[in-house]
């Protein structure tokens, strides 16, 4: 899987070469996944940059696979360059996933997730120094009954200095 | 008053096979102080009345006791009584009389029979009858009164009865009997000095005692002869004193929660609170001695490994590196942990040597390897990895290295821990939307389903093999559940609000 992962990755960084811009991004503001949710300025998403691209903080994967779904391609870019021009920024990626199965597979799966999030980055030019990885499994997500497994399978990007 | 049993070897009269297997060596009678409790299993005893005891006050311990007991199943029918019939094993036929009580109080404090029987229904091995429904009236509570020809026709082949007497300042003289009704009652051990033609093999009292307790130990006190009862009829230790180790997770206002570690007795009785946090406890792992707890916590923002000595109440940091930090297992010598991390990559095994810190890798690859178990004899593991792209159960042997792939059906197989007799390995096996426990024997390959059609998850043996506890969805609930390897009962056990998750048995 992380093959692929690799592959998806180099496609696109590839393709990104030709347009890939130098300062942080001024975003165009549109929706880049299809359940990103408005951030408040408030919370673990308060601090850094919430221009266009930048407020999307939230990356969401299908629930049965760790693979960076194209849909946050564009952000994550934004974010790595963002990184990228400001070597003093920081962040921290949070791993989730839904309650389904075993609490602590759970914990490598949403490893996976982060870890797919922090190669593209990598790839997209932030520095490894600058990004971290934690994953927190199942241990928050929503109660099963509740029905919202696919708002669990994410990543969530923290600028933990910006 | 000393104990009046004497070891005994000859159970050929009763004619069940489970009785038949007893040795003399399994029966020696360990004699319980006059003023205390000698207890065999020291370690368990040791912490039991340290300083774990939260602030909590007795009082409440008792309430939620009797609540829980409230909702204990009366042995034939009960809300949580999952009782299957799919048991094959003969269960050896059993009353437990109430106890006479003796005091100012209307009524005794805490009904230790009701204890005592569902303790010994838990075990799966005992079939219980409801005394109520016999014609003995009134109920003996002495050996001399019972009427062996009488309670033999009830089909019983022995009794449980005691007494429990109040003797003022929250302490109670407890007495109890287990009495072979095969024997003949002619033949009580003699209390007088005249012990002449007395012959121990025929003496009826398989177990008796006496002894003084306080209030708060009134309920392990009733765990404790249902130790000694499940010990003379089964001929293995009785595990009723064991503990459990798991988090509950409270919801909090929003989406905040509390997480604490919880150690409760094994049927989720006296549960208390090791420690909370606003941030995720995760992995509890009881040491070889089950003084210690190995957990994971995230109370820094990302996990680390700790352990938690229960008698002392202190806390020792054993991993924090970049990454996951987590699934600790001791080895079955208590000096080494087997512990999840990824700080090099992937999530991969790692043991740690706690007496120098040594950290040596033991598995490999680019693949995901967590929740490693030990096998009893320390020789090898067992742990889940997605090597072959979807999480299955390995076995690692830590001399040749060589790994071996265990579960051979299904896409999802996680979570595995290894039997105290090391000869099988439970699981969690997804099959369409149901993730049970399944056991597969090492020996003879065979995978069987104990559960079925369940949300279940984290499952962990009994200490003597007998049982399993896992966790199950319940209503939207993460609750504990019980099951016997026979698959004859399985019980949930009693719980209020929030989810139960990740037990452990010591």
């Amino acid at each position: 899987m992380k093959h692929y992962v690799l592959l998806g990755v180099v496609v696109v960084v590839l393709s990104a070469c030709a347009k890939r811009p130098t300062a942080p991004v001024q975003g165009v503001g549109q929706v880049v996944t299809s359940s990103v949710m408005p951030l408040t300025s408030n919370g673990k998403f308060a601090l850094g940059p919430h221009q266009g691209l930048l407020n999307t903080r939230q990356f969401y994967f299908r629930c049965n696979s760790t693979l960076l779904p194209k849909a946050a391609y564009a952000a994550l870019d934004a974010h790595a360059q963002y990184l990228k021009a400001d070597p003093s920024a920081r962040i921290e990626l949070q791993g989730f996933t839904s309650a389904k199965g075993s609490h602590e597979y759970n914990i490598t799966v949403g490893e996976r997730r982060a870890n797919s999030v922090k190669d593209f980055m990598a790839l997209h030019g932030a520095r490894v120094e600058q990004l971290t990885t934690v994953s927190y499994g199942e241990e928050q997500a929503y109660p099963l009954s509740e029905r919202k497994d696919a708002q669990d399978c994410r990543v969530d990007l923290i600028y933990t200095a910006a | 008053m000393d104990p009046v049993v004497k070891p005994r070897d000859d159970l050929s009269r009763l004619s069940y096979r489970d009785l038949i297997a007893v040795s003399s060596e399994m029966l020696q009678w360990i004699p319980w102080s006059s003023h205390g409790m000698t207890w065999v299993e020291t370690g368990v005893f040791a912490w039991n009345d340290a300083k774990l005891k939260e602030k909590k006050t007795m009082k409440k311990h008792i309430a939620t006791l009797l609540l829980a007991l409230t909702f204990l199943p009366c042995v034939s029918s009960a809300a949580l009584n999952l009782e299957l019939t799919r048991g094959t094993n003969a269960k050896i036929p059993v009353a437990v009389l109430p106890f006479a009580w003796h005091g100012t109080q209307k009524q005794p404090p805490l009904k230790l029979s009701d204890i005592i029987q569902h303790d010994l229904y838990l075990s799966g091995r005992f079939q219980l009858a409801n005394a109520q429904g016999t014609t003995a009236k009134p109920l003996p509570n002495k050996v001399a009164d019972i009427n062996f020809a009488d309670w033999r026709k009830q089909g019983l082949n022995s009794l449980v009865l005691g007494a429990l007497q109040a003797q003022g300042d929250n302490q109670y003289q407890v007495r109890f009997s287990l009495v072979n009704l095969f024997k003949n009652k002619q033949q009580i051990a003699p209390q007088s000095s005249d012990n002449a033609g007395f012959n121990p093999q025929n003496n009826p009292v398989l177990a008796s005692n006496v002894f003084t307790v306080k209030t708060a130990q009134l309920h392990d006190a009733a765990h404790r002869i249902a130790n000694q009862v499940y010990q003379q009829l089964i001929g293995s230790p009785g595990f009723f004193t064991s503990k459990i180790a798991y988090v509950l997770v409270k919801k909090k206002t929003g989406q905040t929660r509390q997480y604490s570690l919880m150690v409760a007795n094994f049927d989720g009785s006296d549960p208390q609170t090791v420690l909370s946090s606003s941030q995720p406890i995760m992995s509890p792992a009881w040491s070889p001695d089950r003084k210690t707890l190995a957990y994971v916590s995230f109370q820094t923002g990302v996990p680390a490994i700790y352990t938690f000595d229960l008698i002392h109440e202190t806390r020792r940091l054993i991993a924090s590196y970049a990454g996951i930090n987590g699934a600790p297992a001791w080895s079955p010598d208590g000096k080494k942990l087997a512990i999840v991390l990824s700080k090099s990559s992937n999530a991969k095994i790692y043991q740690l040597d706690l007496s120098n810190g040594r950290l040596t890798q033991l598995t490999f690859g680019w693949a995901s390897d967590t929740k490693p178990s030990w096998s009893p004899d320390g020789a090898s593991l067992v742990f889940t990895s997605n090597r072959s792209g979807t999480p299955q159960i390995y076995q690692l042997n830590l001399a040749s290295k060589q790994v071996t792939k265990l579960s051979l059906r299904g896409i999802y197989n996680v979570d595995p821990a290894f039997s105290p007799d090391g000869q099988s390995v439970v699981f969690i096996h997804q099959r369409a939307t149901a993730y049970d426990v399944v056991i597969k024997n090492l020996n003879t390959k065979k995978m069987r389903y104990l559960t079925r059609g369940q949300m279940a998850d984290s499952p962990s043996f009994s200490p003597n093999g007998g049982e399993v506890i896992y966790s199950v969805l319940i209503n939207g609930q993460s609750r504990l559940a019980l099951i016997t390897l026979s698959g004859n009962v399985q019980e949930l056990l009693p719980a209020k609000s929030g989810d139960r998750v990740e037990p452990a048995w010591s």
